[in-house]
């Protein structure tokens, strides 16, 4: 069941990267490719997660590329409240 | 709007509308104002169903609601037929094709309506400028939702 | 800092749905309903792992906040596929 669930959302992290990706593509947003990296990186804990086995849910590898998903979502909030140069008139 | 050499004034006074019109939308009602973006797509529409509504028993034909508002009744037809779709009336083929206000999830809607039609009336500019506002594109919207500081933008 | 980690990223996502849901409630976006439910349960999936490990290493919580995590995605997909048109 625990296996199952993890593919389950593995799945879905890819589709929402695909579809943050298709966002990028029409808006040249940065934020949603940062976006998209990050959802990749959650399938990757899933995936990583589910080949360890359940004894291993909380190693090292699993945190560290949970965390680092999410440091790219701080990342893509700070990047979009940079202050921007003003288009001049 | 303003014609003239003077680009940067008229981009000025320009800034100055969006910024009124953007007061005038965020002083309606939250529920008023969605429900608004999800359901109404033009001014016509609009008086349509507040016709229906002043008269919520009655079963009107196109023709009939095309007479007060002074429009085609073809094109009231097709607003007619929109609010049928979007669960705010309901349609009766026998004998002849009547409509009827109903909205479906009845009385939340209906009070919604109910504070629309008020405001219409005392915040009628502040209402149409939200219906002809541009249509929100969603990706864009997503993104700009992690802007902390939303009141420089736009 | 291991210690910290699961509730940095609980606060990360807690943050993400205020920042979405605030929009929502502003423009009444529907995709924003569904990113703010999804951030909001990716948050509550942090927390569960950080209690299975810190508060309750002994027992298995993983169903718990597998099956939310889970959800909080579906819910950020069928916000997607509906409502982003």
């Amino acid at each position: 069941m625990g296996l199952f669930v993890q593919g389950m959302s593995a799945m879905a992290c890819v589709v929402i990267a695909l579809f943050f990706l298709r966002f990028w593509q029409s808006t040249r947003d940065r934020l949603f490719l940062i976006f998209a990296v990050a959802f990749s990186l959650m399938c990757a804990t899933r995936i990583v997660s589910s080949a360890l086995g359940a004894a291993e849910v909380h190693s090292g590898y699993v945190y560290g590329v949970r965390f680092l998903a999410y440091l790219l979502i701080i990342v893509a909030i700070i990047d979009k409240n940079r202050p921007r140069p003003v288009a001049s008139i | 709007m303003v014609r003239g050499d003077d680009r940067c004034e008229s981009l000025f006074l320009f800034l100055e509308a969006d910024h009124v019109q953007v007061l005038l939308l965020s002083n309606l009602p939250d529920d008023v104002r969605r429900f608004i973006i999800a359901n109404l797509s033009s001014v016509a529409q609009l008086e349509v169903l507040l016709l229906l509504r002043d008269d919520r028993d009655r079963e009107w034909t196109a023709d009939e609601v095309s007479r007060p508002l002074y429009s085609a009744a073809s094109g009231i037809l097709r607003e007619l037929n929109d609010l049928v779709a979007k669960g705010l009336a309901y349609v009766t083929h026998a004998p002849d094709t009547r409509f009827r206000y109903r909205p479906k999830p009845d009385e939340e809607v209906d009070a919604i309506v109910d504070r629309l039609a008020h405001l219409y009336k005392e915040r009628r500019a502040a209402i149409i400028s939200l219906i002809y506002s541009e249509p929100i594109d969603k990706a864009r919207s997503f993104a700009d939702a992690f802007r902390i500081r939303k009141d420089k933008e736009q | 800092m291991a210690v910290l980690i699961y509730l940095l990223c609980a606060a990360t996502a807690a943050a993400c749905t205020i920042l979405l849901w605030r929009s929502y409630r502003i423009n009444g976006v529907r995709l924003l309903f569904w990113s703010s439910a999804c951030f909001l349960g990716l948050a509550v999936e942090n927390v569960l792992l950080h209690l299975d490990r810190i508060t309750f290493p002994h027992t298995d919580l993983s169903i718990y906040w597998n099956l939310v995590g889970l959800v909080s995605l579906l819910s950020l997909v069928y916000g997607l596929v509906w409502d982003s048109k």
